[in-house]
């Protein structure tokens, strides 16, 4: 009796809690949590200063024409006119950009998908964990030291690549492979070959792990082995974490710098120029600022297009 | 009743059998299976990771024996390289 009484006291105080919360405004609220704040002001704080602060001048500063350390006179959208009518290197660069996106879109998540589907498949799991294990230690080497190592395969004297073609007598194929303008966008293409990311073939592989048993089987069942499987049964349920790879993978292809820069300084003849690297040059080589602001917006412009258009028409499947 | 259970024992043994059978079968298959895509997946990981371990062969080679042979491992392996790297790597590491 007594207990029940009490359980009836709690309900109302809930009630009533709930109820005077609901009437409190939200600056009453944000006192009351007020510790809480508190404790995430700092990290605010240095997003603000050191993230929000660049970008939003960044977004400011392309509407002037404005050298580094001079004032900056307002040219409206003139920058962006330039980018798009008199800059045959930018539109270049937009080129080469759109065929790196393509292919790091078909390369890191095309073949990783498979990698990660193949693993996930293997009976073993001693296996299965070895192979988890090989995929993701090339990760550990900085990304410089596998271009550097990239240009020394591509070397055109002592490079193995064509030491390779030599041994297979295919002496005629040898090349500068990094100095021929009309192959060199496709040997930074090549690199790291076999293209597989081993994050996100974890990614993958934690998407496949979670699929219940049962919805296999049943898929089994029905006839649904090797490529129905993974058609019909597996892909659908993995879309979240493709959708989230193709998103970084477009992030990461627009803002392509670090490769093209120790590779060919988006040479020979701007043949491998992307927006990125033109945007450095414009602002540290030449000191164009502004114009290189305007770059910095184009690019995030495509970013957010890509990533709108992909959120929008690659629909999550839940299981 | 008891002759009932006994039939009923071996038919379960039979049974047990003939899963048995079925199951070793299956593994085997399986195993088949498992096999091409252990190629696979080893001939892929072998690529990702040769350029590490050609990084390392090359990390112990003077100049001359790296161009006289770039690829595979010599003797004697210069240790030094790593000594001069350590001297630079601390500068940015400890800060001086």
């Amino acid at each position: 009796m007594i207990g029940k009484a009490k359980s009836e006291q709690a309900v109302i105080a809930v009630g009533e809690t709930a109820s005077t919360r609901h009437q409190k405004t939200l600056w009453q609220r944000m006192v009351e949590t007020r510790t809480g704040y508190f404790m995430v002001l700092p990290t605010i704080a240095f997003l603000l200063v050191f993230q929000y602060y660049p970008a939003v001048s960044g977004l400011y500063r392309s509407l002037f024409d404005w050298n580094a350390g001079l004032e900056g006179t307002y040219i409206g959208l003139a920058n962006f006119v330039e980018l798009f009518t008199d800059d045959k290197v930018f539109i270049r660069s937009l080129e080469n950009m759109a065929l790196l996106t393509v292919w790091y879109l078909v390369a890191f998540v095309g073949f990783s998908i498979l990698v990660a589907v193949t693993i996930h498949r293997l009976r073993s799991g001693r296996l299965q964990y070895a192979f988890r294990l090989f995929m993701i230690l090339p990760v550990v080497i900085p990304s410089v030291v596998l271009i550097l190592l990239w240009i020394f395969i591509y070397d055109a004297t002592i490079g193995p690549l064509n030491e390779l073609l030599r041994l297979a007598g295919l002496e005629e194929w040898t090349r500068a492979w990094l100095a021929d303008p009309k192959i060199a966008i496709y040997a930074i293409m090549f690199r790291n070959f076999p293209w597989i990311d081993g994050i996100s073939v974890l990614i993958l592989l934690a998407g496949l792990q979670a699929i219940p048993n049962e919805v296999v089987e049943s898929g089994l069942l029905d006839g649904a082995t090797g490529w129905k499987r993974l058609w019909y049964i597996e892909l659908p349920l993995v879309t979240g974490q493709i959708k989230l790879l193709i998103v970084l993978t477009i992030m990461w292809s627009v803002q392509e710098f670090t490769s093209v820069f120790a590779m060919t300084q988006g040479g020979p003849i701007d043949s491998t120029q992307v927006p990125g690297m033109w945007m450095y040059f414009n602002a540290f080589r030449i000191s164009r600022m502004g114009y290189a602001s305007a770059i910095g917006v184009v690019m995030f412009l495509i970013t957010l297009v890509a990533t709108i258009i992909n959120m929008r028409y690659i629909r999550t499947q839940e299981f | 009743m008891e002759q009932s259970g006994d039939a009923g024992t071996i038919s379960t043994i039979a049974e047990d059998r003939s899963v048995a059978g079925e199951t070793t079968e299956r593994r085997r298959s399986l195993r088949r299976g498992d096999l091409w895509r252990v190629i696979v997946l080893g001939l892929l990981c072998f690529l990702m990771i040769a350029p590490l371990i050609m990084a390392i062969f090359i990390s112990f080679k003077s100049p001359s024996q790296f161009a006289r042979v770039p690829f595979t491992p010599t003797l004697p392996l210069r240790w030094e390289n790593y000594q001069f790297a350590g001297q630079i790597v601390g500068w940015f590491i400890l800060a001086g």
